[in-house]
């Protein structure tokens, strides 16, 4: 009687066998690498009651063609909706298969939708329970989808070469890297996200800067070199090329570049309602190349200058960097408040994300470089 | 000594049991329940909390040692007598048919929205009743081995949570103490119900073979469950932050979700592959506990009934487990089940403490 139980209960278990409901066919599915937030430039959906005066989304995506006897390697389609789940239930009326985005690996946000805020876009990715985290976020100079239409010949797709191009990109130079989960916890108190600005310049797609926000909203954009110091006071561990031209006596002595890889430690002091950050950056790496004769070897000193030459230049960058942030963004980009929070949460807590905490704040910068090696020449 | 459900337990096996029961689905949304309440201080409120078990697991020891080979039924009818005896056994059963419900039903949900979308909700609910069922029926001894097994599955599988750490930020943690005595007060109070399971230990007692070694497997088992909790809290402050982690319903899944690690690209599938078997693990406990409790009380034999009681159990489980109406409601129901503990796990244990020393010697000529 036992066994007949046990057996009827496991006979049924078989035929409720869960995979039969989540079966799927890989070959009618259509997965999208890259994906463009918009807003809402023309209707040409099946949109149904949507409010005449809210605002749509755009929606592109890149998706990698199956088969391998098509000519094209992948296609892109572009659907419209209130939100991205809206405009993700329209593709169904123009594109076959079942739709999966849990293998998109970068997203391109329009820079007019980026001003808007992100959040509202960003929950279908956050929700979604089959989502990655790591999917990587960057804003387009103009629209996403203009990236992502770009002709692509050295790259299977604009999907992988934008992968690439935008994963660990702080590994390679100084721009950020940033992925949903960064953006997301980036907007908890005293922190701000900054993403990677991405332009089209002689039909290739390349970084222009970094896309500074207020918690979700975009409020301004960093060019290539406001980057490279936003990086370094942000502490944004990265590895890339500085240059330097060394002077003598009005004269040019010296030029030539080296990579270095960025730390940072912060401290901060309070008086009162007067906050001061002292920022130490230190920049370690080696020599890749100068223009002078003048060799290492019999000149020691020449090390020293070089270290004290980009010292000097990037403490003025930063500098200048600190000023146009208190002046023109007046939030804290460079996430130095969360060690006021850390010591003092309790009092800052509604003020740490004020303007006037940030433009009120004293701000210093103290810039250490050390060559490691010179490389293999003397 | 008396070998009751088909064997007895060695004290090892107690503290595997013990974690077991304690460890489950509810580590995935500590984190966000507790920081809801006490910010920062999250993981000290979790250390704190500690007390109660440790309170708990002492007093159910002093209470075995003065009935050490009476079942939990025969002890709560020898100090309350007959009636209210077994009406406090019922409620006890009935505790656990709901706790143990809103645990399978929280790992069905999870199950549901990250392995299986499509498959309904009665199809993977019952799966869970199932195993909970079958293993229950193979005895104590199974238990505990199933439940060491399990416990060092779960120790690989932490270490995978370890992963994310390299991207946390230490200043989430700091400063300690910010939320204040009453923010701590709270968080405490509300991190006691993650350590809900130990109270399996009134019914396990007459079952451990060394008796002597009862207290220390208690404690044992409530450093391992601390260590573990205090670790995942510690971990989920400094990736997410306080704030980060109130919009994340399992926050410590989600840490799976925020690093790629090439080939084995999503983590959080591997982890979750492995943590479907301790899900149904603190729902083995208990319901062998109740089945076995419920021989007992309906006096017939463990041997021959075991299994129709643990149907019995099971179903309950099952239908109990069915009626939320989503995980919201899940969540808001835990609150009780939460208060059912704070009666049963704590409560218990103190009354019947002090029942014992009123009743003195009478009980244990009983016994």
């Amino acid at each position: 009687m036992r066994k007949m139980l046990i057996a009827a209960i496991m006979i049924i278990q078989i035929i409720s066998n869960s995979g039969c409901w989540d079966y799927r066919d890989i070959n009618s599915t259509a997965f999208p690498q890259l994906g463009s937030y918009d807003l809402h430039e023309e209707s040409n959906t099946a949109l149904g009651n949507l409010p005449a005066d809210e605002q749509q989304i755009d929606l592109t995506v890149v998706i990698p063609t199956v088969s391998p006897e098509l000519a094209s390697k992948f296609l892109i389609h572009k659907s419209s909706g209130l939100l991205i789940s809206s405009a993700r239930g329209q593709k169904p009326y123009s594109l076959p298969g079942e739709y999966t985005p849990a293998f998109a690996s970068a997203i391109v946000f329009g820079d007019a939708l980026a001003a808007t805020g992100l959040n509202k876009v960003s929950d279908a990715l956050a929700r979604g329970a089959l989502n990655p985290h790591t999917v990587n976020y960057s804003v387009a100079e103009g629209r996403g989808e203009n990236i992502l239409r770009v002709p692509i010949k050295d790259f299977p797709s604009m999907g992988d070469y934008l992968r690439l191009l935008i994963r660990s990109s702080n590994k390679r130079t100084f721009i950020p890297a940033t992925t949903l989960h960064q953006f997301e916890v980036d907007q908890n108190p005293g922190k701000n996200p900054v993403l990677p600005l991405l332009t089209i310049k002689d039909e290739r797609v390349m970084f222009a800067g970094a896309a500074i926000f207020n918690k979700d909203k975009m409020i301004g954009k960093a060019d290539l070199n406001e980057t490279q110091y936003l990086l370094m006071l942000r502490g944004v561990e990265s590895t890339g090329n500085l240059p330097f031209v060394l002077n003598n006596e009005g004269q040019m002595s010296d030029m030539g570049s080296i990579n270095v890889s960025n730390k940072r430690k912060v401290k901060v002091e309070r008086d009162g309602d007067s906050f001061t950050f002292t920022i130490n950056i230190s920049l370690a790496g080696h020599l890749a190349e100068h223009s002078s004769e003048v060799l290492f070897t019999e000149n020691e000193e020449l090390r020293t200058e070089i270290e004290n030459r980009i010292a000097a230049d990037v403490t003025e960058g930063c500098n200048k960097f600190i000023k146009k942030m208190q002046e023109q963004y007046k939030v804290d980009c460079i996430d130095i408040s969360k060690y006021a929070l850390a010591k003092w949460r309790k009092d800052l807590r509604d003020k740490v994300d004020t303007a006037s905490f940030i433009e009120n704040a004293n701000i210093k910068v103290n810039v250490k470089v050390k060559l490691q090696t010179i490389g293999g020449e003397s | 000594m008396k070998d009751k459900a088909g064997s007895t337990i060695t004290s090892k096996q107690l503290i595997f049991i013990i974690v077991g029961s304690q460890l489950g689905i509810r580590i995935l949304f500590l984190p966000r329940e507790i920081s809801k309440v006490a910010g920062e201080d999250a993981w000290l409120c979790v250390l704190i909390a500690t007390i109660a078990p440790i309170i708990a697991i002492y007093i159910i020891d002093r209470l075995g040692k003065r009935m050490p080979d009476m079942g939990y039924t025969q002890m709560s009818q020898a100090l309350f007598g007959k009636f209210f005896g077994s009406l406090l056994v019922v409620i006890f059963i009935g505790y656990i048919i709901g706790f143990e419900s809103l645990i399978v039903r929280i790992f069905s949900e999870v199950t549901k929205l990250y392995l299986l979308p499509k498959t309904p909700l009665p199809v993977v609910l019952f799966m869970y009743v199932f195993t909970v069922v079958y293993v229950g029926n193979k005895g104590l001894r199974v238990i505990g081995r199933l439940n060491e097994l399990l416990f060092y599955l779960i120790l690989a599988n932490f270490l995978v949570l370890l992963i994310p750490v390299g991207q946390g930020d230490y200043t989430n943690l700091l400063p300690a103490g910010v939320s204040g005595w009453d923010g701590m007060a709270m968080g405490s109070l509300k991190a006691v119900y993650y350590y809900a399971g130990f109270e399996i230990l009134l019914v396990l007692y007459s079952l451990v073979n060394r008796k002597d070694e009862i207290l220390k497997a208690g404690m044992i088992a409530t450093a391992i469950t601390t260590g573990l909790y205090i670790t995942i809290v510690v971990i989920c402050e400094l990736v997410f932050g306080v704030t980060g982690m109130q919009e994340q319903l399992f926050p410590a899944l989600i840490l799976l979700k925020v690093v790629q690690i090439p080939v084995v690209e999503r983590l959080e599938f591997i982890f979750l592959f492995f943590w479907l078997g301790m899900g149904a693990r603190s729902a083995i406990n208990s319901g062998f506990a109740a089945a076995l409790s419920l021989t007992q009380l309906l006096h017939v034999d463990e041997k021959k009934y075991l299994l129709y009681l643990l149907i019995f159990i099971g179903l309950a489980i099952y239908i109990v487990a069915l009626l939320p109406e989503n995980l919201i409601a899940v969540f808001k129901l835990s609150t009780y089940a939460g208060y059912g503990f704070y009666v049963v796990g704590i409560a218990y244990p103190i009354i019947y403490y002090i029942m014992a020393l009123a009743r003195g010697e009478k009980v244990e000529q009983s016994a």
